[in-house]
C-alpha cells in the first residue's frame, strides 16, 4: 500500500472539517426556520375590491371536506374555506388573513385573481406589491374583472369539481380558447409597469341556474374590459372579443353565427394562422393583419353556394374592424400596436411616447382574410 | 491525467459566468438588446485584454504565474501573489454576497444569512481543496446538468404562447449609457477569465485556442439565454429582480407546476463551482505570499476572510448597492491584463539584458 | 528462523516440527524405510485426502523400500523418478513445512536431507460450485466463485485460455498466511498497476486475512476518503473474465467467494452480465432503468421532503392538496417521518439478512403489517410517504453494488433536504460530485468515460454498443488513460 504521507492525512482531515462546517450550517439553516407543509394554508383564488379605507380581499383557501377516509379529497364537495378581510393595502390584508387562519398564507398555487369593478389600476406597483413581495406567486395567474364585486364571485362555493376555484379558472380557459374573451395574466400587468398600460381583461359574472332548491351558481364570462391609463375604458361583448383575440394573435377557434340571404348559419372558425406587421405608407402607420383560417360549416350547406368564402371573410372583417374601432376609440391599444412601433420605428415611438394613444388612433388597419370552407 | 482540457477550463469559466448572468442585470439597462450589444463589445474587449497572456503564455506555463514572477524576482512573486490574493478575496466576497442576497429573492421563506454563507463557503472550500482536474471535472458535470435543465425548460415552454418577441427593441432614451453599463457588467462578470491565467500550467492545450473557444461559447450562451428569457417574459425581463428565476417559475408541465425551485438548485451548484475554482486559486495565491502554509490552510483562510467580509457587508442591509455597482470591472480587467503584461514586459527586459540585447523570445 | 533449519537427523526434524506446531494433535507422521533410509511422510489430519496419501505416496514408497541406496539418491529418486502428484514443491525450512501442511500438502522427509518434498494432496472439505446468490442473472452462467482459491483460478482459466493470462500468487496475514491470487492479462494492464497492487498486498501486516474486505482497504486508495469504492467485488467468474478482458486486475483471496476487481468505474456498477445476452435496445432500456433506480434510491426521499416542506409550489395543485391533507393528520414533521421509515427499512433489511431462512418470511409479514398498514391507519405516518419509501426500497435492490453508499447518501440527502430544502440538496450534491471526481485511483478517473469525456466509451453509458462495435474497439484502462490525456 502506498505510504500515506502526512500531507494526505492532513488533506483528508481538512476535508472532514469542512464537511462538519457544512453540516453545521445546514443544521442551523433548518433549525432557525423550520417549515412544514401543514403550517401553510393554500390559497387558490383571490378577490380584490375597493373599500372605503383601502381594499377588501376575499380568499378561497383549501380545506378538505372529506379527510379521514381512504381518499383525502371528496370531490363531490367544494373543499374550500372562504375568508374576507379589509386593510389599507392588499399585502396587509393577506397578513391579516394569515393571522385569522393561524397559518401562513401560501400563494404559490394561486390560480385566479378577480378584481372588483371599482378597483383602479392606476398604481400597479402598489396593487401588485403582494405579488412582487411574495416570491412564490405564479406569474401566469389569470386575472379577471368582476361585473360588480369580486367577493360575490370568490365567496361563492361551487359544488362541481374538486376545488371551487377550478370552475372560475376553467371558465376563463374555455372562453379564451373559444375566442369569447382574451387571456390576461399577472405577467402582462407586471411587464407594463413602466410602459403604456393598455390591457384587456376578461369580465366574469355570477348567475344562478336551475330552479327552486336545485339552483346552482355558475360563472359566466360576459366579455372583455379594456383598460387604459389605469381605468376601464370600454367593454367588449363576446362577439367583439373574438375579433380582438384574432388581432392579438391569441384565439385559434371560434363559433359564430354568419348571416347570408336573410338566414343565419352556424360556423366554427378553426386553425387561425395570424401574421401581423407594421409599416409606414404615405407618412401613416399601417397595421397589416393577414389571417388564414378554415371554417367548418354544417353538412347540408357545405357544397352549396348559400354560404361562400366571401360571406365568411366579410363577417370576420366586420368583427375585427368593430373590435379595432372600439379599442382605438376608447384610447386603449389592446392589440399591442405600440410594441410594433417600438420595435420597428423606435424614433417614432420615442417621439410619441407620452401621447401614444394619438399615434395609435391614427394608425390604419389593413386586413387580409383568407377563409377556406372545410 | 491531472491536466485540464479546453472544455474543462471552459466549463469552469462558463459555470461562473452562467451563475452571474442568471442572477441580475444592471439597473440602467432598459432593454435586452442593449445588453446583447454590450455583451458582444465586452467579448471583443476581453479578446484584446487576453493578448498579453497569449504572448507570454510560454513563461507562465512553466510552474504558473507565481513561479514565472519568482524567476524574475522573489519580490515580484510576493507582489503578484498579494495582487491576486486581493483580487480573489474581492471576487469571492462578491460571489458570496450576491449569492446570499439574491437567494433571499428566490427562497420565499426567511433564513439566517450566515447559514447560507456558511453552506456555500463550505461547499466552495471543499471543492477548492481538490486538484484543478477535479475542479474541471466537477464543473463539466455541473455544466452538463445545467444544459439538461435549460433544454428541459425550453421544451416545456415550446407550447406556450410567446409574447415576448416584441420585447427586442432599441427604443431607449439612453441607449449608449445602457450599452456602456452592459459592457461594464459583462466585464465584471468576466472576472472568471483570470482562471485562464491562473490555471495555465494545468492546461493541456494552447491558451489562444482555449480563450477563443471560451469567448465564442460565452457570447453564444449570453445571447441565447437573454433571447429566450426575453421571448418568455417580454418587457418584464428587465424589471424582475431575478429574471431567470421568474422565467423558470413561469414554465410548467402537466406534472411539475413550476421550475423555479429546480432553477435555484442549479444556480446554487453553479455558485459552488465558481467559488470552488476561486478558492482553489486563492489558496495558491496566499501560498505564493506565505510559502510554508499548506494548501488546505490557505484555502480555509481565504474562505474565512471572504465570508467574513461578505457577512459584515450583508448585515448592513445595503448589499443592493454593492451588487449593482459595476465599477469592479476595472479590477476584472486588471486581473486578466495586468500581471501577464508586467510579466511579459519584465521577462522581455530580463532577456534583453541577460543576452546582451538579443531577445530570444518566449514561445507559448 | 534460518533458511536451512531442517536437521540431517530425521528424528530431530520431526521433534522440531512437533514443537513448532505446539504438539498439535492433527499432525500425522508415517515412518518408513526406503533403500535402508528412514523416511517420514507428514500430513495434517483433515487437510489431506487419506486415500490419496495411501495410494499416491505410501504405496509407491513402500514398493520402493525393497532395495538398497544412499541418502541423496533416495531423495532424488523420490523427487525425480516418482511423480506422485502434479503439485510438488521443495521445502527448506520448518515454517514453510507448516504452511504446506495446513494447505493440504503431505511432506516427505528423508534422513540426511536438509530439504523436504511437499506434495499437494488436498482432501479438506470444500463447498461445491453453486449459483451466485448475490448477483443473479437470467440468461448467463450459474456458477460462482467458492472459498477455495484454486477452484476460483480454474473457473477463470476455463474461460480465458490465453497464455497471456497471468496468475501471480502472494501470501498475506502473519498467522493466516492466506493465499492471494492476482489475475490479469499481461498485454492489457499497465505494468505500474500490477506493481502497485502487489506492493499494496505485500504491505498487509494483519494477523489474518479472512475475507476480501480485509484486503480491500489496502488496495483501494480512496477507501476512507470517498463514499464510493474504486474496488468492486464479484461472485461471478464470467463477470470477472469480462473485466479482465477490459484490462482490470482480479484479486482472488482464499477463504472468500468474492473476487476484487481493480480498478472499478462508477458506470460498471450499472452493468450486469445479462446485458451481453440481450438485444442492445433492451439493454439500453434496462440500463436507464438502473440509472433511474439509483437516483430514486438515493435522492427520492430527500427530494420529496425538500419539495414538500420548502418548495410546495413545484407540485401540481391536486397532488399538493392530497399531500397536505395526508400530512395534516400525522403527529411528526415530515422529515422525522421519513427518517423513521428509512431506519425501519434498514432494520428490516438487516433482519432479513441475519434471520435463518426458515424465519425469513416472518420479516416480510411483520414489516408489512407494522410499517405498512398499521402505521398508516394509526396516523403515525402518511400514505404518500409510504409510497415514497416503498419505491425507494425497491429501487435500492436494483443496484446491489451501490447499496452501501446509497444507504448513507440517502440519509444525508434526507437531512439536507429536510433542513435546507433544495439549497441543502444542491450543496450536498456539489460536495458529492467533487468527492467522486477526486477519485483517481491508478490514474483512472472513477467517472470515466463521462468525466473526463471519452467519446467512444460514452456510448456504453448511454446505450449498449453492439458486438460489431466491440469487435472493432478494445476499451481497456490504457485506452481510457490515453483518452483522458488527450
Amino acid at each position: 500500500m502506498a505510504v500515506r504521507t502526512l500531507a494526505q492525512r492532513l488533506k483528508n482531515s481538512g476535508r472532514r472539517y469542512i464537511l462538519w462546517v457544512l453540516a453545521g450550517a445546514l443544521l442551523c439553516f433548518g433549525i432557525a426556520h423550520s417549515h412544514n407543509i401543514e403550517d401553510r394554508v393554500l390559497v387558490h383564488a383571490m378577490g380584490i375590491d375597493r373599500a372605503a379605507d383601502g381594499y377588501e380581499v376575499s380568499l378561497q383557501v383549501f380545506r378538505s371536506s372529506g379527510a379521514g377516509g381512504d381518499i383525502p379529497i371528496d370531490i363531490s364537495r367544494s373543499n374550500v374555506q372562504l375568508i374576507k378581510v379589509r386593510a389599507d393595502t392588499v399585502s396587509q390584508a393577506l397578513d391579516r388573513c394569515s393571522a385569522k387562519l393561524g397559518r401562513d398564507v401560501f400563494l404559490g398555487h394561486l390560480q385566479t385573481i378577480c378584481f372588483g369593478r371599482d378597483v383602479s389600476f392606476e398604481r400597479p406597483q402598489e396593487l401588485f406589491s403582494f405579488a412582487v413581495r411574495d416570491r412564490s406567486v405564479y406569474l401566469g395567474v389569470e386575472l379577471c374583472l368582476a361585473q360588480e364585486k369580486a367577493s360575490d364571485i370568490i365567496m361563492t362555493e361551487m359544488k362541481r369539481g374538486s376545488l371551487s376555484s377550478e370552475n372560475l379558472r376553467k371558465a376563463l380557459d374555455e372562453n379564451v380558447k373559444n375566442g369569447r374573451t382574451v387571456e390576461c395574466t399577472l405577467l402582462d400587468f407586471l411587464a407594463d409597469i413602466k410602459s403604456p398600460m393598455f390591457e384587456a381583461i376578461p369580465v366574469a359574472a355570477l348567475s344562478q341556474e336551475g330552479s327552486g332548491e336545485n339552483k346552482e351558481p355558475v360563472i359566466d364570462i360576459t366579455g372583455t374590459a379594456l383598460i387604459s391609463g389605469g381605468r376601464v375604458s370600454e367593454y367588449l361583448s363576446p362577439e367583439q372579443s373574438f375579433g380582438l383575440s384574432l388581432l392579438r394573435d391569441e384565439g385559434r377557434s371560434f363559433a359564430a353565427v354568419v348571416g347570408s340571404d336573410g338566414r343565419s348559419y352556424d360556423v366554427r372558425f378553426e386553425n387561425a394562422d395570424v401574421s401581423r406587421r407594421l409599416c409606414i405608407e404615405n407618412g401613416r402607420l399601417v397595421f397589416n393583419v393577414d389571417i388564414d383560417l378554415s371554417a367548418a360549416v354544417s353538412l347540408d350547406i357545405r357544397h352549396s353556394d348559400v354560404l361562400k368564402q366571401e360571406h365568411l371573410s366579410d363577417h370576420l372583417e366586420t368583427q375585427l374592424r368593430s373590435a379595432w374601432r372600439q379599442s382605438v376609440q376608447s384610447g386603449c391599444d389592446a392589440v399591442g400596436v405600440w410594441r410594433f412601433v417600438r420595435r420597428k420605428y423606435p424614433k417614432v415611438y420615442l417621439e410619441y411616447e407620452d401621447d401614444i394613444e394619438r399615434l395609435i388612433s391614427s394608425t390604419k388597419l389593413c386586413l387580409d382574410i383568407e377563409c377556406s370552407i372545410e | 491525467m491531472n491536466k485540464l482540457s479546453i472544455w474543462q477550463l471552459t466549463a469552469i469559466m462558463l459555470c461562473g459566468h452562467a451563475f452571474s448572468l442568471m442572477t441580475f442585470f444592471p439597473y440602467t439597462c432598459d432593454n435586452p438588446v442593449e445588453y446583447m450589444i454590450g455583451a458582444a463589445i465586452a467579448v471583443l474587449i476581453e479578446g484584446v485584454l487576453l493578448v498579453p497572456l497569449c504572448l507570454c503564455a510560454g513563461d507562465i506555463r512553466q510552474g504558473g504565474v507565481y513561479e514565472a514572477a519568482g524567476r524574475i524576482s522573489p519580490m515580484l512573486r510576493v507582489a503578484v501573489g498579494a495582487f491576486y490574493t486581493a483580487v480573489l478575496v474581492f471576487f469571492c466576497f462578491r460571489v458570496i454576497g450576491n449569492f446570499t442576497f439574491f437567494l433571499d429573492g428566490i427562497l420565499p421563506q426567511g433564513f439566517m444569512r450566515w447559514t447560507a454563507v456558511g453552506g456555500i463557503c463550505a461547499a466552495g472550500a471543499y471543492l477548492g481543496l481538490m486538484k484543478p482536474s477535479v475542479v474541471g471535472k466537477s464543473a463539466g458535470v455541473m455544466l452538463f446538468l445545467f444544459g439538461v435543465f435549460c433544454i428541459f425548460i425550453v421544451l416545456c415552454s415550446v407550447g406556450r404562447h410567446v409574447t415576448g418577441a416584441l420585447g427586442f427593441h432599441l427604443a431607449g432614451r439612453h441607449i449608449s449609457s445602457g450599452i456602456a453599463e452592459s459592457v461594464k457588467c459583462e466585464l465584471l462578470r468576466g472576472m472568471d477569465l483570470m482562471f485562464l491565467v491562473l490555471f495555465l500550467p494545468e492546461l493541456r492545450h494552447s491558451a489562444v485556442k482555449t480563450a477563443a473557444v471560451f469567448l465564442s461559447v460565452k457570447l453564444v450562451f449570453v445571447w441565447l439565454s437573454i433571447g429566450f428569457v426575453t421571448l418568455m417574459l417580454g418587457d418584464y425581463v428587465m424589471l424582475a429582480k431575478l429574471p431567470f428565476s421568474a422565467m423558470a417559475s413561469y414554465s410548467s408541465t402537466s406534472m411539475i407546476e413550476r421550475f423555479d425551485a429546480a432553477f435555484m438548485a442549479v444556480w446554487v451548484t453553479l455558485a459552488a463551482v465558481r467559488l470552488g475554482a476561486a478558492m482553489h486559486c486563492l489558496g495558491r495565491s496566499i501560498r505564493a505570499v506565505i510559502r510554508p502554509l499548506p494548501h488546505g490552510a490557505a484555502v480555509a483562510a481565504g474562505a474565512a476572510v471572504s465570508a467574513g467580509l461578505a457577512l459584515y457587508r450583508l448585515t448592513r442591509f445595503d448589499w443592493e448597492t454593492e451588487a449593482y455597482d459595476m465599477s469592479g470591472w476595472a479590477v476584472s480587467a486588471a486581473a486578466v491584463l495586468a500581471v501577464p503584461l508586467v510579466l511579459g514586459a519584465a521577462g522581455f527586459i530580463k532577456r534583453r539584458v541577460g543576452n546582451g540585447g538579443k531577445d530570444l523570445g518566449a514561445k507559448a | 528462523m534460518a533458511k536451512n533449519d531442517l536437521s540431517l537427523s530425521l528424528e530431530k526434524t520431526l521433534a522440531d516440527l512437533t514443537e513448532l506446531m505446539s504438539d498439535t494433535a492433527e499432525l500425522n507422521v508415517v515412518r518408513g524405510v526406503v533403500f535402508d533410509t528412514p523416511v517420514a511422510v507428514v500430513s495434517a489430519e483433515g487437510m489431506v485426502s487419506a486415500q490419496q496419501v495411501g495410494e499416491l505416496v505410501l504405496r509407491p514408497l513402500s514398493e520402493l523400500g525393497l532395495g538398497h541406496g544412499e541418502n541423496e539418491k533416495v531423495f532424488d529418486l523420490i523427487t525425480d523418478k516418482l511423480f506422485f502428484t502434479a503439485d510438488r514443491k521443495l521445502v527448506y525450512c520448518l515454517e514453510d513445512i507448516c504452511t504446506f501442511l495446513f494447505s493440504g500438502f503431505a511432506v516427505i522427509l528423508v534422513r540426511g536431507e536438509c530439504r523436504a518434498c511437499a506434495l499437494g494432496l488436498q482432501g479438506f472439505e470444500m463447498r461445491s460450485v453453486g449459483a451466485p446468490e448475490a448477483e443473479q442473472t437470467v440468461h448467463c452462467a450459474q456458477d460462482s466463485f467458492t472459498e477455495t482459491v484454486r477452484v476460483n483460478m480454474s473457473l477463470i482459466r476455463r474461460r480465458l485460455k490465453s497464455p497471456k493470462l497471468v496468475i501471480d500468487m502472494l501470501s498475506a496475514g502473519r498467522l493466516s498466511k492466506t493465499d492471494i491470487c492476482i489475475v490479469y492479462l499481461k498485454d492489457r494492464v499497465p505494468e505500474d498497476i500490477i506493481r502497485r497492487i502487489k506492493e499494496d498486498l505485500n504491505s498487509i501486516k494483519l494477523d489474518a486475512v479472512l475475507t476480501s474486505g480485509y484486503a480491500e482497504p489496502f488496495v483501494d486508495e480512496s477507501f476512507s476518503g470517498s463514499v464510493f469504492s474504486s474496488v468492486s467485488t464479484t461472485q461471478r467468474p464470467d463477470l470477472a473474465c469480462t473485466r479482465l478482458v477490459q484490462g482490470r486486475v482480479c484479486v482472488l483471496i482464499d477463504g472468500t467467494p468474492f473476487a476484487l476487481v481493480v480498478p472499478s468505474l462508477f458506470a460498471e456498477s450499472f452493468q450486469t452480465m445479462d446485458d451481453f445476452s440481450q438485444k442492445p435496445y433492451y439493454t439500453a432500456f434496462m440500463r436507464w432503468i438502473r440509472y433511474i433506480s439509483f437516483f430514486l434510491s438515493v435522492g427520492f426521499p430527500g427530494l420529496y421532503v425538500a419539495l414538500a416542506d420548502h418548495h410546495p409550489e413545484v407540485f401540481s395543485l391536486k397532488l399538493l392538496l392530497n399531500l397536505s391533507v395526508a400530512e395534516e393528520a400525522t403527529p411528526y414533521p415530515l422529515m422525522a417521518e421519513v427518517v423513521m421509515l428509512m431506519v425501519f427499512f434498514e432494520i428490516m433489511r438487516e433482519a432479513g439478512l441475519r434471520l435463518p431462512k426458515a424465519a425469513g418470511s416472518a420479516v416480510s409479514i411483520v414489516g408489512g403489517l407494522i410499517i405498512g398498514d398499521a402505521a398508516v391507519k394509526s396516523g403515525i405516518v402518511s400514505a404518500p410517504l409510504l409510497i415514497v419509501v416503498g419505491i425507494t426500497a425497491t429501487a435500492s435492490f436494483v443496484t446491489p453494488q451501490l447499496e452501501q453508499p446509497a444507504a448513507v447518501l440517502r440519509l444525508i440527502f434526507i437531512l439536507a433536504g429536510g433542513l435546507a430544502g433544495l439549497f441543502g440538496l444542491a450543496v450536498c450534491f456539489t460536495v458529492l460530485v467533487a468527492n467522486v471526481c477526486a477519485m483517481n485511483d491508478f490514474s483512472v478517473s472513477f467517472l470515466s468515460p463521462a468525466a473526463p469525456l471519452y467519446p467512444s466509451g460514452i456510448k456504453d453509458i448511454i446505450y449498449m454498443k453492439s458486438f460489431r462495435e466491440y469487435e472493432k474497439s478494445r476499451s481497456t484502462l490504457s485506452d481510457i488513460r490515453e483518452a483522458a490525456d488527450e
